[in-house]
């Protein structure tokens, strides 16, 4: 950010680097379910994206004196994998990786009805296994999928998505290198049903106009993303029931065969 | 039965009142969880039964699982099924066995009485942060074992395993209902 930019970001045809508009998104799938040792899970590949989300809980929380006896605690850890960007990253948390951790941990706090269940932690783990400029907001989207596969109750699942100025122009979802050399980036998530903004950062300057205008396009890219989560799960309830299905069929077949005999 | 996310409109709070996995927010009831929906026309209740609730271990369940480690005196356990009311659920955890736990008498190595692969089953005796097991009941204790020679199954001879193979036995706490791995339990 605030770096001279060398390339140019956007074309005479107002087309992107990877070819987008300025209004459009980078490809966007999302996978429920993927890993058998967690309560819930998430898959997401968001463009250049690759990112896991796990659930874990609501479990006791340790130690003890974290415990709040009248709410959940949601214990996000957003966390990059050394090999997920190109220069090799020191692993472990960094500062970076600590302020993403707790704005998810607010975000997600906002949503779940924490109230249920006191005493107790819900665990989210965010791994970035790919990054490609806009891991906060695909880690925060998978995590609201997976809590949503753990059974955890909440008001909706959360959306999000960036949008940032590059050249001089207004667009949505940055990839890294808009990211590195663009002029400003807007993270923003919301809870879809009510409209609520539940997380949203800025770094780099924006007009109050092109602020609103970054705003309105990241809205309408978060419902879009929104119906993606419900798709994704739906995906994995209707392959759960086809195996339910074919798991009766067998019982079916040998029980005629015992009436024949 | 329909199939609802969370945060989906199920109804107005004139018609119905929100059940469990529902909730109200300005006249309005929407899923708070991903599952079925159900109406209970009776009480006037919607409620949403999410398809895989998380089972979490209690004391008195009982639990088969696969010796994955021997850390003296400590035996890993990494645990597949959980039998709760004679109901049988998937269960996948690490859960732990200490040395005394596992014959009920002083046992100086656990190796002595549990080789590793061996599959168990066991009972939840606690889960404070971590969740142990007790092999110390006769049902409990090894129900499949395997020759530590030539990893093939073991057969049960009077009070010791057999391997038919390498023609040695091996000693194990073995539970009453060896080579019963399906022990008619329901899914």
């Amino acid at each position: 950010m605030g770096m001279v930019s060398e390339v140019k970001l956007i074309d005479e045809n107002g087309l992107r680097i990877d070819g987008r508009k300025f209004n459009e998104l980078r490809p966007i799938s999302i996978e429920v379910g993927i890993l058998n040792r967690a309560d819930g899970s998430a898959y997401i590949e968001w463009g250049g994206n690759k990112v896991i989300a796990a659930v874990y809980g609501p479990r006791e929380a340790f130690p003890k004196h974290t415990q709040n006896p009248s709410k959940a605690v949601v214990n996000a850890r957003y966390n990059m994998a050394a090999f997920s960007v190109d220069e090799r990253k020191r692993p472990g948390p960094d500062r970076r990786a600590t302020e993403i951790s707790k704005i998810i941990s607010e975000a997600l706090e906002a949503t779940i009805f924490v109230e249920q269940f006191p005493r107790t932690a819900i665990d989210v783990y965010i791994e970035v296994l790919q990054a490609d400029a806009g891991t906060r907001i695909a880690g925060l989207t998978a995590a609201s999928v997976a809590l949503a596969d753990a059974g955890i109750p909440m008001r909706d699942m959360i959306a999000g998505c960036a949008a940032g100025k590059v050249d001089g122009k207004v667009v949505l979802d940055l990839n890294k290198e808009e990211d590195n050399y663009g002029q400003a980036d807007v993270p923003f998530a919301l809870i879809p049903r009510t409209g609520e903004v539940v997380l949203l950062q800025m770094d780099g300057n924006l007009t109050r106009a092109e602020f609103e205008e970054a705003i309105e396009m990241s809205t309408k890219a978060a419902m879009f993303i929104s119906n993606l989560q419900r798709e994704a799960l739906m995906t994995k309830y209707s392959r759960a029931e086809e195996r339910e299905e074919t798991k009766e069929e067998p019982k079916n077949g040998n029980s005629g065969e015992d009436a024949h005999e | 039965m329909k199939y609802v996310v969370p945060g989906q409109f199920l109804g107005t709070a004139e018609e119905y009142i929100p059940g469990e996995g529902a909730y109200e927010d300005n006249g309005r009831i929407f899923s708070s969880c991903a599952g079925d929906m159900s109406v209970d026309e009776k009480n006037y209740r919607i409620n949403v039964l999410s398809k895989e609730k998380p089972i979490h271990a209690e004391v008195g369940d009982e639990i088969i699982g696969v010796i994955s480690e021997i850390n003296e005196p400590i035996v890993v356990v990494m645990s597949e099924y959980l039998i709760r009311n004679g109901e049988i659920h998937e269960y996948h955890d690490r859960t732990l066995i200490h040395a005394s736990r596992i014959t009920g008498h002083f046992l100086d190595q656990a190796s002595r009485a549990i080789k590793m692969r061996d599959v168990v089953k066991a009972r939840v005796v606690s889960t404070r942060g971590k969740i142990d097991l007790s092999l110390e009941r006769p049902e409990d204790g090894v129900i499949y074992g395997f020759c530590s020679r030539c990893r093939k199954p073991l057969e049960k001879v009077n009070n010791a395993l057999y391997c038919k193979y390498c023609q040695r036995t091996e000693m194990r706490k073995t539970s009453s209902k060896y080579g019963e791995i399906s022990l008619g339990l329901k899914r």
